[in-house]
């Protein structure tokens, strides 16, 4: 059972004297009814994902219904009704308008007894024309004779019961985290009523849907998956010859890459990010532009050139249509992404690794070898920023505050106008700092009162077993666990109360003994090691030294990297022009109070690197205190939260480059899955634009419609948008409330939302794509990877089976 | 329904709408019928009288307005009974850019077939058809009577009980048309039960055992072929030549008896005309026997003529 503290809505004040048994059930109801509440827990997205299928098959189904009634004519059967709901419907458009004028200012906010007008007329309206279509709907169910759809029908009505009632029950238990400040009464009611009733319904619908879906899954058969899979397989070769036009354009373009590809002198290693970064994009607009042309022609011209009679008087299901099409294109996009994959790895190796980081590291050596040092230096610094590009780094991540010049915590750091620039910066020799915290449990930065996240250090993977530093971990981990099973907080009490503590608990102590005495083992041989290197650099012997301090350091965990990417913004040049920014840097282990500080020259578009004492980590249970100070006068130090990183491991680039390319094959698959989903009811032109829309929308658009679901467009919907356009209005603007205005902000009131909820259908390509990680030579890490794997099937699945009802659904003879 | 009743339809109609949902044509109306096992029924009928439409429904490609039709006593939505059928539409919708073969072996994976006995059955089909000179070409490159041959091979891919065929000779030479109508027949004395559809009543009229004549949508006439094509007011007797007193004693007789009477020499039909000439063609490659030899043989008349002019 769930704790009430699991869902997002329990954070929040709740009003006292309200049971934590009902606590928990309006918790439940929440989250379960309401699309924009979920759960923290691992199955939250999966939940929101479910809610919103619900949502669209409830709209599907009862649109799909009362359409067919009304071209059967059986749900237009009412003149009385027929007349009510055009009425309603014109009323409805009145009353935006009337709301529209009102906040306009054009015409003065009327209330009948304390309710406004346009509500009582929006209700008036809106029930004349629910009406219509309940009468319709009824009529049209009855009209198809399905038993299974009128039972449908009474469930959706029995779930809107229950959403009401679920609203009922919620009364007085959390009105405040559903975003509304009515408590209580008809209003709230209908309102939270009309948001969790609509997600019960489409419960209802999606359960049927599920039963039909699984019913023909049941039905299935691989050998009618592969025939159909190998029949789009040989047609995208032999009619489309889609995959030799593609190559061709790849090798022509790739044939020409290098003449355009050129970083300036002093950002050379950014060669390697765009090399990775061009091929990545040429993969996928390639791929992409393929799937798009391709996908949604297939099955619209076996519709239209009647080939598809011969297949589906085969004992095909309709589902091995689609299904069989998929798996045809992925095999085809598969193929290519096989073949750009092995061809770019060639190119990457002889262009960037044999052409610049292997050409680099001679030059440096050349330079030493002539005693030119600066040179060496130099060269030496731009192979190693190349490598460190060239391969997959493991960062860990922590959690940035910022403190601005007066010392005050602030979310965000100094913003110095730069819009582009999503870092935010500290003021050189002033209190302003940059301080990433890491830990279980840190606050969020965004409501450090009320919410904590995780950002633990995977201790285990930085300190090397059986070295000092890892048995010091262990120690103090036991030392804590006996303090916190006595009772005692250990991040707050003293050394001394905290070994009284393990003094009394005799659980961990004979294995806090036995590892002291290890450390002391260890570290008395490590000494030994370090004598004998101070002695023998005294003797003026560095080569055993040097020897002396390895033995030494093998007692000890390697230094833990720390990599920082910063950003300078000058407000003078400095003494000396070209002078490095310095940052003090210092990182505390909370725990134990262990510090480490220096001071680094920050070189702009390096990735600076910094080794601090492994020791740092040992009993820090995973969290660590890391602040960065500009300490150059007048200048100011960019920074946001994935530009400082704990290096937890540094892996395989080409590997690396593969995931990426497996994440532009996903998205491939995504739009295939939109492509065949078109071609089941659209001709092919139509097909095609849809798909197209949905690529497009996807990719550029994403953002812009979540800023759309929201409802937080500056500069209004569509109508006012182009409004603005024409008369070169600012988007901050409040517009004069004229006719056309009016009547814009009338129209974008009836349409946005509707507009809105289309980011629930429009694939997030964005998410998916990792090429601009794997071009700055992050890893895709498993985790990532098997994310945009679910999402990716998030939106194919959908897709395919809407494409598999309506497949089912019409007359591919007609 | 009776085991013995492949097909059956009960009240079975079609009106085919516009967008906006208007009736725009009624393709059939209430349409009754029963078919049994191991016939060869014919539905027939001018253009448009609703026999592809027919067809169509009895595989779900389209669905009724109203009415229910079965096949094998399972609705027509059942897609699990299309295991049991073949079907040749009415032109041959195949994939253009696969060859013979290819075809076969790509509608075979369809059905429960095992990857061998599906390569036996192909070179078995394409050899049947008569275009294993052509199984590696694509289809693209067929004519249409080639394409109608791989379209019936495709249909009989999985030994259907019941084989649809909607005018299976349309496109086809005469030659083809016979080896079709035999194939047919062959099929129907193997117990499978056909139905076809078609406008060229003396191919229906050689193959079927039973028809339904439809027109304009509505079932007009349904029976047994020689039933419907009997006229029974009228007596025919043959008999090979009859001397020229024999005639005239029969003759008598039917005078006596006051029977009005033609007396002719049967003609054939051009179709068998056609095929006699082709297959002695065949087996006397090179001899000419045409009408028009004869023709430009010169007569008494042109040799008077000659010999007028050689004096």
């Amino acid at each position: 059972m769930l704790a009430p503290s699991l869902f997002l809505f329990a954070q929040g004040a709740q009003p006292p004297g309200v049971s934590d048994a009902m606590k928990k059930l309006a918790g439940w109801l929440v989250v379960l009814g309401d699309p924009n509440q979920t759960s923290e827990l691992w199955f939250g997205s999966t939940l929101t994902w479910i809610k919103v299928l619900a949502l669209l098959s409830l709209v599907g189904w009862l649109g799909a219904r009362f359409a067919q009634g009304i071209k059967d004519r059986t749900a237009l059967s009412n003149k009385f009704l027929d007349i009510a709901a055009s009425v309603g419907l014109i009323g409805l458009f009145g009353t935006s308008l009337l709301n529209v004028l009102q906040s306009t200012k054009r015409v003065n906010n009327i209330d009948i007894s304390g309710v406004p007008l346009t509500a009582i007329l929006g209700l008036v309206f809106g029930v004349m024309v629910f009406v219509w279509v309940e009468f319709g709907l009824w009529k049209a169910i009855g009209g198809t004779g399905r038993k299974s759809d009128r039972w449908v029908l009474a469930g959706i009505h029995l779930a809107a019961i229950f959403g009401v009632g679920a609203a009922w029950i919620l009364q007085g238990v959390t009105a405040s985290m559903l975003g509304t400040e009515r408590q209580g009464g008809l209003p709230f009611l209908l309102l939270i009523g009309a948001r969790l009733a609509p997600t019960f319904m489409g419960f209802v619908v999606l359960f049927q849907l599920t039963m039909l879906f699984l019913s023909e899954f049941v039905a299935v058969r691989p050998r009618r998956l592969y025939a159909i899979a190998w029949q789009t397989w040989v047609e995208s070769f032999r009619r489309m010859q889609a995959f030799w036009v593609v190559m061709i354009i790849f090798v022509v373009v790739l044939a020409f890459t290098h003449w355009f590809l050129r970083p300036s002198d002093d950002r050379v290693a950014e060669i390697g990010r765009q090399y990775v970064g061009t091929l990545s994009t040429l993969c996928w607009i390639l791929l992409i532009s393929m799937i798009t042309i391709l996908t949604p022609i297939s099955l619209p011209n076996d519709i239209r050139g009647m080939t598809i009679y011969s297949v589906v008087s085969k004992p095909v299901r309709r589902l091995e249509l689609i299904w069989g099409r998929l798996l045809g294109f992925m095999a085809l996009s598969t193929l290519i992404v096989v073949i750009f994959g092995g061809i770019s790895l060639t190119y990457l190796w002889r262009n960037v690794y044999l052409g610049a980081i292997v050409q680099t590291e001679e030059a440096a050596k050349k330079a030493r070898d002539q005693n030119r040092l600066p040179a060496a230096k130099q060269l030496s610094d731009q192979a190693s920023q190349l490598r460190t590009r060239m391969s997959a780094r493991v960062p860990v991540k922590g959690s940035l505050t910022f403190l601005d010049s007066r010392g005050t915590p602030q979310f965000k750091g100094i913003d110095v106008g730069q819009e582009l620039e999503y870092r935010s910066f500290v003021e050189g020799a002033t209190p302003s700092a940059a301080i990433w915290l890491f830990g279980d449990s840190i606050p969020d930065p965004y409501e450090p009162t009320k919410k904590r996240i995780s950002r633990k250090i995977p201790v285990e993977d930085f300190l090397k077993a059986n070295t000092i530093e890892s048995i010091q971990d262990q120690i103090v981990n036991l030392k804590f666990a006996d303090a916190r099973a006595a009772g005692v907080d250990p991040t707050k009490a003293s050394g001394k109360e905290i070994d009284k503590a393990v003094n009394n608990a005799s659980k961990n102590k004979q294995e806090i003994d036995r590892l002291t005495k290890e450390y002391e083992n260890l570290n008395k041989q490590a000494v030994v090691f370090e004598e004998q290197a101070t002695k023998l650099d005294a003797d003026q012997k560095p080569a055993e030294a040097l020897r002396a301090r390895r033995d030494a350091a093998k007692f000890h965990s390697p230094r833990v990297p720390l990599e920082m990417t910063f950003t300078v913004y000058r407000t003078t040049k400095g003494r000396v022009v070209g002078e490095p920014v310095f940052a003090e840097l210092e990182v505390t282990n909370p725990f134990t109070g262990e510090k480490y500080n220096n001071i680094i020259p920050i070189r702009e578009y390096y990735t600076n690197k910094e080794l601090i004492p492994a020791k740092l980590l040992a009993g820090s249970n995973g969290a660590l205190r890391i602040v960065v100070r500009c300490i150059s006068p007048t200048q100011y130090l960019g920074m946001a939260e994935s530009d400082l990183y704990l290096l937890s491991s540094s892996g395989n680039f080409g590997w690396n480059f593969v995931k990426g390319l497996l994440c532009i094959w996903l998205q491939a698959m995504v739009l295939t899955a939109i492509g065949v989903f078109a071609g089941t009811f659209l001709s092919w032109p139509v097909a095609l634009l849809t798909t197209l829309a949905f690529g497009v929308a996807g990719v550029a658009a994403f953002g812009f419609l979540q800023q759309f679901a929201v409802t937080n467009m500056a500069g209004g919907g569509p109508f006012e948008s182009l409004i603005r356009l024409i008369a070169h209005d600012n988007l901050m603007n409040e517009l004069t409330p004229t006719l056309s205005v009016v009547a814009a902000k009338t129209l974008d009131s009836l349409i946005m939302p509707v507009m809105t909820r289309l980011v629930y259908i429009v694939p997030n390509f964005s998410a998916l794509d990792v090429s601009n990680t794997v071009a700055l030579g992050y890893a895709v890490t498993t985790p990532i990877l098997l994310g945009n794997i679910g999402l990716a099937f998030a939106y194919v699945l959908p897709f395919t089976v809407t494409g598999f009802f309506i497949l089912k659904s019409r007359e591919v003879a007609a | 329904m009776s085991s013995d009743v492949i097909i059956e339809t009960r009240n079975l109609t079609k009106v085919y709408r516009d967008f906006w949902g208007r009736p725009k044509v009624q393709a059939l109306k209430a349409l009754d019928l029963k078919v049994h096992r191991g016939e060869i029924f014919g539905l027939l009928g001018p253009n448009g009288s609703g026999k592809t439409t027919t067809i169509k429904l009895l595989l779900g490609l389209l669905f009724p307005t109203e009415g229910d039709a079965f096949i094998f006593g399972e609705p027509t939505f059942n897609v699990a009974k299309n295991e049991r059928i073949g079907y040749l539409p009415e032109e041959s919708y195949l994939y253009k850019f696969l060859n013979a073969e290819e075809t076969l072996h790509f509608y075979g994976r369809l059905f429960k077939i095992s990857k061998a006995e599906r390569t036996k059955r192909v070179g078995r089909l394409i050899e049947m058809v008569g275009i294993s000179h052509a199984k590696h070409r694509q289809l693209r490159e067929y004519s249409k009577g080639m394409q109608r041959r791989i379209g019936l091979a495709q249909a009989l891919i999985n030994n259907p009980e019941l084989i649809l065929l909607d005018e299976p000779t349309s496109g086809l030479d005469p030659i083809g048309t016979a080896e079709i109508k035999e194939l047919i027949k062959d099929l129907r004395d193997q117990g499978k039960t056909i139905v076809l559809s078609g406008h060229l009543l003396a191919d229906m009229q050689d193959i079927c055992d039973r028809i339904a004549i439809l027109h304009r949508g509505e079932l007009r006439e349904l029976g047994k072929v020689s039933d419907l094509l009997t006229v029974q007011d009228v007596t025919q007797i043959k008999t090979t030549d009859l001397s020229e007193s024999v005639l005239s004693e029969v003759r008598h007789v039917l005078d006596r008896n006051g029977v009005k009477y033609e007396v002719d020499h049967p003609t054939t039909t051009l179709e068998e005309l056609f095929l006699r000439i082709v297959r002695e063609s065949d087996q006397h490659p090179g001899r000419r026997r045409v009408a028009a030899d004869i023709a430009s043989k010169p007569s008494v008349a042109d040799d008077e003529l000659a010999s007028a002019r050689s004096k």
